[in-house]
């Protein structure tokens, strides 16, 4: 069965923030709400790199492993998703994901100076990127896009936020079909293999090895 | 008689301070607890063939490859 990843090009993207803008009209995702965000390392500098994370649906997910209510599952496909009506929106997967990926309606961070991570405050029902896979709703139906957005992967789409990356930074798919692209793209750059952590997202099936550091 | 009969009690009560408990909770590999859901495929569009609609998910992925519609110049 397909094993859907995302990986983003560092060497493309240009922090043109289409993905994140798709991302949000798409699912009508709301005010305070950033399921995909761009991060750029040495901004303004030469040789500055950009890079575009949401949730990266993790081979071994923490969130999944700390959630004490496991609203959360995994479907054949490899996408990690939530359950928004056994959610109590503790934050535990907030402080376990690596990527910042669950993101929480209510919270204090409003202005400049207020921490992202000021969980001390009243929050909602987490809220992430779903891969456009919507939940565990009635596909396409109404509800599901009220609660996880639109799901284009019951409709044989990909997440809008890749198929619309200008550059193809941001592929995404099943991943040994977007890594046989990614590594075409390297062969041609002909600078050599700048990838790390490369085994352990993409380089071998779920089932496979025990190491999943 | 009375007397040695608190006297045991107390005995008995002090020393079942001393018992020895498991302090390690043991882990309980937690279950999704959620709402079923339905599979990709499972919907009329693709009459619940998981393999209509891998190929046409993989064929829009090869969209996003630059390189099948046209190779660079050497």
């Amino acid at each position: 069965m397909a094993r859907m990843k995302f990986i983003c090009d560092v060497e493309r993207c240009i922090e043109c923030n289409a993905c994140v803008t798709a991302c949000k009209n798409e699912h009508e995702v709301p005010w305070g709400i950033n399921r995909r965000r761009v991060i750029t390392v040495n901004d303004g500098q030469v040789g500055e790199k950009s890079v575009s994370v949401a949730c990266m649906h993790c081979t071994d997910a923490p969130c999944m492993a700390v959630c004490p209510v496991n609203c959360f599952y995994k479907t054949e496909d490899g996408v990690v998703l939530h359950d928004k009506d056994i959610c109590i929106g503790c934050g535990y997967c907030s402080y376990a994901c690596p990527f910042d990926a669950p993101q929480f309606p209510n919270s204090a961070a409003k202005g400049p100076g207020e921490s992202a991570t000021d969980f001390f405050v009243a929050r909602g029902k987490m809220d992430k990127c779903t891969f456009c896979a919507g939940g565990p709703e009635e596909n396409g139906s109404e509800e599901e896009f009220e609660k996880y957005g639109r799901n284009r992967l019951a409709e044989g789409k990909l997440p809008l936020c890749a198929e619309m990356c200008s550059t193809k930074s941001l592929l995404a798919g099943d991943a040994p079909v977007i890594v046989a692209i990614h590594e075409h793209r390297i062969e041609q750059r002909g600078y050599g293999d700048t990838r790390w952590g490369w085994e352990v997202a993409y380089g071998r099936a779920e089932n496979e090895g025990a190491d999943k550091t | 008689m009375r007397t040695g009969h608190v006297i045991a009690a107390l005995i008995l009560a002090m020393l079942a301070g001393c018992g020895e408990y498991k302090q390690k909770v043991d882990y309980q590999d937690g279950g999704y607890q959620g709402k079923k859901d339905t599979r990709m495929w499972e919907s009329e569009r693709f009459m619940q063939d998981s393999s209509v609609w891998k190929q046409m998910i993989n064929e829009r992925t090869q969209r996003q490859n630059e390189y099948v519609r046209t190779e660079p110049q050497e």
